[in-house]
């Protein structure tokens, strides 16, 4: 029976243009409706509350009262008014792309030497990736020991090899709290940038290196001829991936700072559960929304940017 | 063999599909029908640090005599509030849930929290505790906590080895401190970092405020009054700045914890404390060659010229309330009934060293301190309602973060109190309450 | 020896120093969650006088862990079966025919990726389903919550198979659903391990979510078992860490085992992409 469908088709398909035909064939060998079940449980459990959230963006609604408004932009013209949010909005952007440019650096070097035919390179990868598939939450509790000024393993290490000076108090101190929270958030994640590097280096073929070097090459000249047009992709997945995740970072944050002190760690998802706990809903999604559209409007920038220049090896 | 371990997963994964729906709508039949079945679970909710062993040791022995099963649930400090009011916005409102007493209570959606003022119990809980409670005439709560108040705890063995009384002003607070400081100790132990405990200096100076100022409080209320302009403020937070720059709170005080501050002043590093009136009795408790039993108290000088002359205390610290939509509202009345009880009161505050001084039954004996009665001499038995208990949105958490900020040097004492201003005004507009 | 070899063995050796960085942490851990209440609470790198084993035990009795293991355990897998089958299916469209509306509704799932979640209309939302406070509940909204990642890994990957295999099983008279079970899904075996193993992971280690949608603590998961040895007195810091090396065993174990696919999977999957 399906048999004679596809004859069918093939003979339909004498009067039909190329185009058509395909579209047809495509159409009945690839049914939309397959989309259908992830379809129905985004836009039911995921689409439908942003909407909803962005819906309650432009009201006044929170706990102390009732009655909902409809405010407009009014609560969008607060936070642009307000210099602590403009404060938190840069800070946001500081900490996505320092934690992305540290992530990438890191995981390109790693994945470089864990490529070399070293004896143990399976383990140390491994070791290396390790921090990725940790609950934040238990990376930040151990981090919270760690940093503890008189008796976190860090201060006694530096105390225990003479450097008493460079004590600090990492988590409370203005100066220090956000390089730390950086420092934890790269510790975290380079690993994974580590991996998708290798991926990408596994692709390239051997032999244009061999070519490479027999013409005279050096190290400096074939990564930066060879290896790095290669890594392209990987590059540009890398920094997609990580300037979104370092936009809307949140749980390592509000776990070893809460943002403090005095909103210098601060990032605009931890201003949103302030916002949120207290009380102000309608305020709080607005912050979300917020982070919504400069995330978006910066992975579309960075995706266009990165297509552009793109070359392709299929 | 492949085709039948994929109908094998299929018939698993659809069997454990249909257990999982089935656990929950057997779940909801059993809720829906309470007085006839015994097959009740309570949902308490309370923050991490609030409910302590002997409060589930009680629902346990509730369970055992009732049949009524407790189902206990802790959220992490930071984020209880956030949870508890989405979960009371949404109406996944648990059976029973502490909160904190007072003004703040009006964060929650009391229409939706049972009235007690018929309750049993109601009439034998002390006046203090009935008011903490008690919001536009509702008595919304049961008070197992205690009515307390918070000023310096000191070492007494260590102030009469180094010759030292207890200071009535703030330069002689001022000269205390250098002379313990000299001697190798640390003057006060703080916890910035945990920023609910800077804010209770201010809660002393509001008391302060109050009485040189009698209506101070409505006035904060309506906006009338600003704490930036309130000088008791002024002088609290330039005097807390001044002093950690003295380096009179030690080397440490912005990653102090809460959890450190009983071995802090049990083992000596630490001279002082601004601790509640039973906290001695947790350091004795802990470190007894401390002679912690035998330490006073004297009010914070910090908020005023002279001396201290009134002790604030809170609207009861921690109460429990019923969810009025609860399907399991007798069972939660009659777990009120048991925990009032007073053979289970005295049971409890046996056991809850920090609360005994000023228990909220008279049933229960009260065993004040030695802190607690010298501070009582010492502003003849002026209490006076703190910030927490008469202020709206006197929010610790975020007027714990301006403090931060200020000791972190990021902004000044005057911007503090500015800030906390915009934070209530911030709040008072969504209210709507008038005058914001 | 050769020069060669001496550099490999310098540059291996380096690079386990350098991996001290990420080891010291988790030996800190695991030392210390064998100490008594004293010694962890000191938090030092150094062996425990005595093992305490029998913190352990304490942990998995008063955090209730057997319980809230399998809780993770059926939260976690089940949404992880959803998100793949629910993902690899769309992708699998999506990729193949790229009509002008497939190629919107791929960028609408991208959006997923970088849209913030609302608790309180998550919830709403749910109630209205009526699935809330319950595990179905959670799955679900695990599951919807993985599929924008899920998506974008199969998308690029099912790319890079070429077409000729599904054609041929269509000349075959094949069905659709057929194709892509039988002939597509088992080529999609690093991919699948990958988003596999990545989404059991992020449901595995989620600990907000579940506060907010399960009002039973017999529902919780293992991640929330922790705020149990908080501030009942002292934090006791010893259980906390035995609790941590409980809580990421599993994981640990699950990704030794997945690791080999883990790299494949992400190279053709998300490179092409």
């Amino acid at each position: 029976m399906n048999h004679d469908r596809f004859t069918a088709i093939r003979l339909k398909g004498i009067n039909l243009k190329n185009n058509a035909k395909i579209s047809i064939i495509q159409g009945q060998f690839y049914p939309q409706y397959f989309i259908l079940p992830a379809f129905l449980l985004y836009a039911a459990l995921f689409i439908l509350p942003s909407l909803l959230g962005i819906v309650y963006s432009l009201t006044d609604w929170n706990i102390y009262r009732n009655a909902i408004n409809f405010i407009g932009l009014d609560n969008f013209k607060e936070i642009l008014a307000t210099s602590s949010y403009r404060l938190i909005i840069g800070n946001t952007f500081f900490f996505a792309l320092v934690t992305t440019f540290f992530k990438i650096l890191i995981g390109l070097i790693l994945a470089l030497v864990l490529n070399e035919n070293l004896r143990t390179r399976h383990v140390l990868r491994t070791i290396f990736y390790l921090p990725v598939v940790m609950s934040p939450l238990v990376i930040g509790l151990v981090f919270i020991s760690i940093f503890n000024p008189t008796r976190g393993l860090l201060n006694q290490a530096l105390r225990g090899i003479g450097l008493d000076s460079f004590t600090r108090q990492w988590l409370a101190d203005a100066g220090t709290a956000m390089p730390v929270v950086m420092g934890v958030e790269i510790w975290r994640l380079s690993g994974y940038c580590m991996v998708i590097f290798l991926a990408g280096l596994q692709l390239i073929p051997q032999n244009l290196y061999e070519v490479a070097s027999i013409d005279g090459a050096g190290a400096w000249h074939s990564f930066m001829n060879i290896t790095l047009p290669f890594l392209r992709p990987s590059i540009t997945m890398n920094l997609i991936l990580n300037i979104i995740w370092g936009l809307k970072a949140f749980d390592i944050i509000f776990i070893l700072t809460k943002g403090g002190p005095g909103h210098r760690s601060e990032v605009i998802s931890v201003s949103v559960f302030d916002e949120y706990s207290s009380g102000r809903y309608g305020f709080a999604t607005a912050l979300g929304v917020v982070i919504f559209v400069l995330t978006s409007v910066i992975a579309f920038v960075v995706l266009r940017m990165l297509n552009k220049r793109e070359v392709d090896f299929v | 063999m492949r085709k039948l371990k994929q109908s094998l997963l299929v018939i698993a994964l659809l069997a454990v599909s249909a257990w999982s729906f089935a656990a929950g709508k057997t779940e909801e039949k059993a809720v829906a029908a309470p007085a006839a079945d015994k097959n009740i679970t309570l949902t308490i909710a309370a923050s991490q640090n609030w409910l302590k062993e002997i409060d589930r040791e009680i629902s346990k022995d509730f369970t055992a005599e009732t049949g009524i099963k407790i189902d206990i649930q802790v959220n992490p400090d930071d984020q209880y509030p956030a949870i508890l009011q989405t979960k009371m916005n949404t109406g996944e409102t648990p059976d029973i849930f502490y909160y904190s007493a007072g003004l703040t209570l009006k964060k929650l959606p009391l229409d939706k929290v049972l009235d007690l003022s018929q309750e049993p119990w109601a009439k034998r809980m002390k006046d203090w505790a009935v008011k903490g409670s008690t919001i536009d005439g509702r008595l919304v709560a049961l008070n197992l906590w205690s009515v307390d108040g918070w000023a310096f705890v000191y070492n007494t063995a260590l102030f009469d080895k180094l010759g030292l009384k207890a200071p009535t002003n703030y330069s002689e607070l001022l000269a205390v401190c250098e002379t313990i400081k000299k001697n190798g100790v640390v003057p006060i132990y703080e916890l910035v970092g945990d920023m609910w405990h800077t804010p209770l200096y201010l809660n002393q100076a509001a008391a302060d405020a109050s009485m040189n100022n009698p209506g101070l409080y409505e006035k904060l209320n309506t906006n009338k009054a600003k704490f930036a302009e309130i000088k008791e403020f002024q002088l609290c937070v330039s005097r807390m700045k001044e002093m950690a720059d003295k380096g009179y709170l030690g080397e440490t005080y912005m990653s102090n914890t809460w959890t450190n501050a009983i071995e802090a002043v049990g083992t000596g590093k630490y001279a002082m404390f601004f601790g509640y009136t039973s906290w001695q009795n947790e350091v004795a408790r802990d470190y007894p060659q401390s002679g912690a039993n035998n330490f006073k108290m004297f009010p914070s000088p910090l908020g005023v010229e002279g001396t201290a002359k009134s002790f604030a205390t809170s609207a009861g610290g921690t109460v429990a309330l019923i969810n009025k939509d609860s399907k399991n509202v007798e069972a939660a009345k009659k777990y009120f009934e048991y925990r009032t009880r007073p053979e289970v009161l005295k049971k409890y505050y046996d056991q809850r060293a920090d609360l005994n001084s000023n228990p909220s039954f008279p049933e229960v004996e009260a065993k004040p301190t030695v802190g607690l009665s010298s501070i009582s001499k010492q502003v003849n038995n002026n209490f006076l309602a703190d910030a927490q208990a008469g202020v709206l949105f006197y929010d610790l958490m975020p007027i714990g973060e301006e403090m931060q900020s200020m000791f972190a040097g990021v902004i000044t004492p005057e911007q503090a109190l500015k800030n906390i201003d915009a934070y209530r005004a911030k709040i008072g507009k969504s209210a709507g309450i008038t005058g914001f | 020896m050769k020069p060669k070899v001496i550099k490999r063995i310098i540059l291996e050796s380096v690079v386990w120093i350098t991996s001290l960085v990420v080891l010291v942490p988790f030996f800190m851990v695991l030392l210390n969650s064998l100490k008594d209440l004293a010694g962890a609470n000191k938090m030092m790198l150094s062996f425990p006088e005595k093992f305490h084993w029998e913190n352990y035990i304490k942990v998995i009795k008063e955090g209730n862990l057997v319980r809230s293991f399998l809780n993770s355990l059926l939260i976690a897998v089940f949404s992880v079966g959803l998100s793949v089958l629910g993902s690899s299916l769309a992708a699998y469209v999506l990729s193949r025919k790229k009509s002008k509306f497939n190629r919107g509704m791929y960028y609408f799932f991208l959006i997923g990726l970088v849209a913030p979640l609302n608790m309180v209309t998550v919830i709403k939302s749910m109630q209205f389903f009526r699935i809330m406070n319950t595990y179905h509940g959670i799955i679900l909204l695990y599951a919807a919550l993985l599929l924008p990642f899920s998506i974008f890994l199969y998308y690029g990957f099912i790319d890079s198979v070429p077409r000729s295999l599904d054609e041929s099983a269509f000349m075959d008279g094949a069905r659709p659903f057929t194709v892509y079970f039988r002939i597509l899904f088992p080529l999609l075996k690093p991919v699948t391990v990958t988003v596999g193993v990545l989404n059991f992971m992020n449901a595995w280690n989620d600990f907000m979510t579940p506060l907010y949608v399960l009002n039973r603590s017999a529902k919780w998961p293992m991640t929330l078992a922790i705020y149990n040895f908080y501030g009942r007195r002292v934090s006791e810091w010893n259980l906390v860490f035995a609790d941590i090396v409980i809580t990421i065993l599993p994981v640990i174990i699950l990704y030794i085992v997945g690791q080999k696919y883990l790299v494949s999977g992400m190279t053709s999957g998300a490179i092409k992409g």
